[in-house]
């Protein structure tokens, strides 16, 4: 699990700074989200280094749209959703650009790195789960992995994908659900 | 086994917790009793305990530094290119856009034509008129969206926008109300407000819009 940020200064502190033209402020804001803003990015996209254009391009609107975020929501909830949102539209983009037959390849691009002290099982456990992940709608992947992945609450997860708080549990439910059919076939 | 779906039923209704291990007491009786939701049950349970142990993908130190210097190079082309300045999110497209359908719908109303002052509850364009204003991009955007379009899901998001439209008579008004929509859906938020106005829709649009969407 990503864990959010711990540096001296608080967050407000920093938004504030980023927002009356503090480079460095804005660099710390940058450096404190960008794990998961990438995570979530590598999700929807399915490719490493698709992650790290739409990380960038995410970063770049956040630094344009700053100056009038007023902190109605989190800001964290704010960039996961403008995260969701060029990922969605990046990957939109893809599909029209590479033909359907590409897909399974750009599938196997992500570099799924198992923490050091998985058992060989574990690994190949963890294999098959994020194997059957990335083979879900991307609805359904979006939802699972901010929900398993990035502990965010059904309510969060709503908010930024702009959906209804049971819309999204039931999304969640179907992802469970498909990953356990997957998994159980893998194991079998 | 006898088959039985009423804990299925229960998860796609959506109404569990945060969790599919929260269950009320009443379908906690029925999984002792029905041996093919307590399978289910079990099976569900232990794979979402699994998932929920992943860790997720982080960038390298290499790729964590490729992003900062793509942004920070990005930023830096930018500002030498517009500077900073209180005037920049007038120059959003999507700004413009809103802008020019705020005073386009002003303008049909005719809240200039006279000193009276607007009526709080001025009418709503007609769903035909919006439809019709609707562009391409805006319904290439709105495919996100298909589900909730389709199934008319979209309703518990309407607000006042529409009514703000055609209420703001001052064009200080419209700029802090256009930058408010910016600001709550981020780079999405034209498209999401027209989806608000689209809530407005009659079953006629509705079916322009599924055959649009097919």
């Amino acid at each position: 699990m990503i864990e959010a940020i711990s540096v001296n200064i608080p967050e407000s502190r920093l938004i504030q700074g980023a927002q009356s033209g503090d480079a460095e402020a804005f660099n710390q804001l940058m450096e404190l989200h960008m794990d998961r803003v990438y995570a979530i990015a590598v999700k929807i996209v399915k490719d490493s280094s698709e992650a790290e254009d739409v990380t960038q391009e995410v970063f770049i609107t956040v630094y344009n749209k700053l100056s009038g975020f007023r902190g109605d929501s989190s800001f964290s909830t704010w960039i996961y959703r403008v995260t969701v949102n060029r990922a969605l539209r990046h990957l939109k983009k893809l599909k029209r650009s590479k033909p359907a037959d590409d897909v399974s390849i750009f599938d196997s691009q992500v570099d799924h790195r198992p923490s050091p002290e998985d058992t060989a099982v574990e690994r190949e456990k963890s294999q098959l789960l994020r194997d059957a992940m990335d083979r879900l709608p991307e609805k359904q992947r979006t939802v699972l992995s901010l929900r398993v992945e990035h502990a965010l609450p059904f309510k969060e997860i709503a908010s930024i994908m702009g959906r209804s708080v049971g819309g999204v549990k039931a999304n969640y439910f179907h992802a469970v659900k498909k990953i356990q059919s997957a998994f159980s076939k893998g194991v079998s | 086994m006898r088959r039985c779906n009423k804990l299925e039923r229960y998860y796609e209704s959506g109404r569990f917790g945060e969790s599919l291990n929260e269950l009320p007491d009443a379908l906690k009786k029925h999984l002792v009793a029905c041996q093919a939701c307590r399978e289910k049950h079990k099976e569900i349970i232990e794979i979402e305990r699994t998932l929920l142990q992943l860790d997720p993908d982080v960038p390298g130190s290499v790729a964590r530094a490729r992003i900062r210097m793509g942004v920070l190079k990005t930023i830096d082309t930018q500002e030498k290119h517009i500077g900073f300045s209180i005037f920049q999110p007038l120059l959003n497209p999507r700004f413009l856009s809103a802008a020019a359908m705020i005073i386009a719908t002003l303008l049909l109303y005719g809240v200039y034509q006279s000193d009276r002052m607007v009526t709080p509850h001025s009418p709503l364009k007609s769903p035909e008129t919006i439809l019709t204003q609707i562009d391409q991009n805006t319904f290439s955007e709105m495919e996100h969206y298909n589900d909730q379009l389709i199934n008319q899901d979209f309703g518990t998001l309407a607000d006042s926008s529409l009514l703000a439209y055609t209420t703001a008579s001052m064009d200080d008004e419209i700029t802090v109300y256009a930058n408010e929509l910016l600001l709550d859906d981020s780079d999405d938020v034209y498209s999401e407000d027209i989806l608000q106005v689209v809530t407005e829709f009659d079953e006629t649009d509705w079916d322009d819009l599924r055959r649009y969407l097919s």
